[in-house]
């Protein structure tokens, strides 16, 4: 594996992962009932599931072929790589904090509703993107709250459940007006 | 022409349509100039808004949202030397050594122009070119259109990215994801995992929001740490000399125009061919039909002239194959598609038989040209204004509240928690699509037509006497599906090319 270029290895990663999601989709596909007809509803799922797993094969082929160690084109370090290709100045921290950041959003939702999911996350968010000063991280997530309070859940009526754990819609719809 | 008259007057009788598409123009620009902010993201994140809006109004909204957006990104390109859009990547080139020169207000009314006079060029021809090519194409059955979402699949797989396999795997992924849910044909359950809300599919909305802006959050989260815009310090607007497009140089700009216009254009009928196709190629042919192509890249206004004009002409064309076939030919009809289902429109040739759908769709084509004239005027003035007003939008305030509106909107599509899981999960995916050279464009284009394209394949065998040879005896869809293998073909070889002469940059 040593020998194989930047480009190569995410190919081959690529390639895995396309093959593992075509055999999901393949087992999902499985489980439709075909019914009677000649064509069934399961038909097109499996031909898409099937053609998946092929390409991705596909591209492990293509990038071997053209692992440009292999043809002789210098070591690993010489391999140009476009910019924003690949996972090397990939900030894992950063993609996890702001996917948590959505997380916490879902689970604040269902346990207190939707003024408390937007007002923790939002403060969240905030922090994940850097803002360190206590007055910015109170202050913004708490006037833009109650602004998306006010223009979701009253001008535009959505459906504000109850939480779970905590029901504030009392106090929230003072501010919608529902 | 008595037609989009009539649609004029329809515009203009709605005065909450002419007040969308005004605010639509501003929305576009400055969507656009946001570096990282495309058009799509812009309208995927207002989509639920426009739910709650009458047809003509919604449609006008984010119709004229991509073609500022399209615009706007000149902005971002010119004085950031960062492309709001992929379309404004080939305006960098000339625009930003305009900044760093002192001439950033002539740049701009450059691409103002320029944008403005491709973009109406584009237009008039989806309104003359769209009524003549549905008058033909709506004699197709289920076999033709098995056939032209084929060939749609695989033009737009082909081509839309840097590779060909995975372009496809695109629409594949798209593909599948949309047949989730009941099954068009028996009403049977598919692929739900035991969610009894997914009976209903995936919904287009936290599916768009999550490819196009959680992906983006995440990848501006990376960003946010390290970089910061740059090169507007140096704008200087105050020298009128430096900052005022002359009559010589709008002369000699007008004819790359002109020529870009028809390029962008025709680029733009082509499904999956998009703005950033377009650019390139205009700015590439201008290049080599210069006397002095050495001065390309060192910040000439026929630099600017070439790309935007093309760009901004893929608009209206890339209406075509929506209007005329169903089949969305960008991301942006892709969206559009939604927004007409949900007002009981079947997009297709059949559009233009019905008063009502028709006099809706010259209105939209009113409100497109009106909408051109909007970001028109508003760019030409208050370009240089927005970009400086964006440059003061620091990146960790203003992207936490584009990802809390995007979860809300998420949330908005269908009131539903779980489409705000979706919306995450394909922001992963989206991410993961942009650092390995999938295309985002392709899986939401084939999303959107996965579900039609397998019912007419059913339908068509459920006619056919001789299995599934029907896709070959009928010769106009045999047409359709030769066109399509045709251009994957001919890809293929020009990139496998292109990967012989440059092995180390070129994708498989």
């Amino acid at each position: 594996m040593s020998t194989l270029s930047y480009r190569t290895k995410i190919e081959l990663g690529v390639t895995a992962v396309v093959v593992v999601v075509g055999l999901f989709f393949a087992i999902l596909a499985w489980d439709i009932n075909p019914k009677s007809h000649e064509i069934g509803p399961r038909a097109v799922p499996m031909f898409i599931a099937v053609t998946m797993i092929l390409l991705g094969a596909l591209i492990s082929f293509v990038a071997l072929r053209f692992n440009s160690i292999e043809n002789g084109n210098g070591s690993d370090d010489d391999v140009y790589v476009e910019d924003d290709y690949g996972f090397a100045d990939s900030n894992i921290t950063r993609v996890f904090s702001v996917i948590g950041c959505g997380i916490v959003y879902i689970i604040l939702f269902i346990g207190f509703g939707y003024f408390v999911a937007t007002l923790g996350s939002l403060f969240l968010i905030m922090f994940a993107f850097g803002n360190r000063n206590p007055r910015t991280l109170i202050l913004v997530p708490a006037i833009g709250t109650v602004v998306y309070q006010y223009v979701f859940m009253g001008l535009m009526g959505l459906h504000d459940p109850a939480g779970e754990l905590l029901d504030v819609t009392a106090l929230t719809n003072l501010i919608s007006g529902n | 022409m008595l037609d989009l008259l009539g649609g004029f007057v329809h515009l203009f009788s709605d005065l909450e349509a002419v007040f969308f598409v005004f605010l639509a123009g501003l929305v576009g620009i400055v969507a656009g100039a946001l570096p990282g902010l495309t058009a799509a993201a812009a309208i995927a994140m207002l989509l639920p808004l426009s739910f709650h809006l009458d047809a003509l109004p919604a449609l006008a909204f984010l119709y004229v949202i991509g073609k500022s957006g399209r615009y706007g990104g000149s902005i971002a390109a010119i004085l950031f030397n960062t492309p709001g859009t992929a379309a404004s990547a080939a305006t960098m080139q000339d625009g930003y050594p305009m900044t760093v020169r002192g001439e950033a207000g002539k740049a701009l009314k450059t691409a103002t122009i320029a944008s403005i006079i491709g973009d109406y060029i584009g237009e008039f021809i989806l309104i003359f070119g769209a009524v003549l090519i549905a008058s033909y194409t709506k004699t197709f059955g289920p076999t033709e259109y098995f056939a032209i979402y084929v060939m749609a699949f695989i033009v737009i797989g082909s081509v839309v990215g840097k590779s060909v396999i995975k372009g496809i795997l695109s629409t594949l992924l798209g593909g599948f994801v949309a047949l989730v849910g009941l099954d068009t044909i028996t009403n049977a359950p598919r692929m739900t995992m035991g969610f009894n809300e997914l009976d209903e599919g995936m919904a287009l909305v936290p599916l768009l929001i999550g490819v196009f802006v959680i992906s983006e959050v995440i990848i501006q989260a990376e960003k946010s740490a390290k970089d910061k815009l740059d090169g507007l310090g140096e704008i200087d607007i105050g020298n009128p000399d430096a900052n005022h497009l002359t009559w010589a140089e709008f002369k000699r700009c007008f004819p790359i125009m002109i020529r870009s216009s028809f390029i962008g254009s025709f680029i733009g009928m082509m499904p999956g061919l998009g703005s950033s196709v377009a650019c390139f190629v205009a700015y590439g042919e201008e290049k080599r039909r210069s006397k002095n192509p050495e001065e390309w890249g060192t910040g000439i206004v026929e630099g600017i002239a070439a790309p935007e004009s093309s760009n901004n002409a893929v608009s209206g064309p890339s209406m075509i194959p929506l209007l005329t076939l169903g089949i969305p030919g960008s991301t942006v009809a892709a969206i559009l598609i939604g927004v007409f289902l949900i007002h009981g429109i079947q997009v297709g040739p059949s559009i233009f038989d019905t008063p009502h759908s028709r006099q809706l769709i010259y209105a939209l084509f009113a409100a497109g040209l009106l909408g051109i004239a909007v970001y028109g005027v508003m760019g030409y003035w208050g370009g240089p204004f927005i970009g400086r007003m964006i440059s003061y939008l620091p990146p960790r305030m203003l992207y936490p509240f584009i990802f809390l509106t995007s979860i809300a909107a998420s949330y908005s599509s269908r009131a539903s928690i779980l489409d705000v899981g979706i919306a995450l999960i394909f922001g992963i995916v989206g991410y993961g699509m942009r650092r390995t050279e999938f295309s985002a464009a392709a899986f939401v284009i084939a999303f959107v037509l996965a579900n039609n394209m397998e019912e007419s394949f059913r339908q068509a065998l459920l006619l056919s006497d001789d299995g599934i040879l029907i896709f070959v005896k009928e010769p106009v869809a045999l047409a359709f599906l030769v066109v399509g293998f045709g251009v994957m073909i001919f890809r293929s070889v020009s990139v496998m090319r292109h990967k012989r002469k440059y092995p180390d940059a070129t994708p498989t």
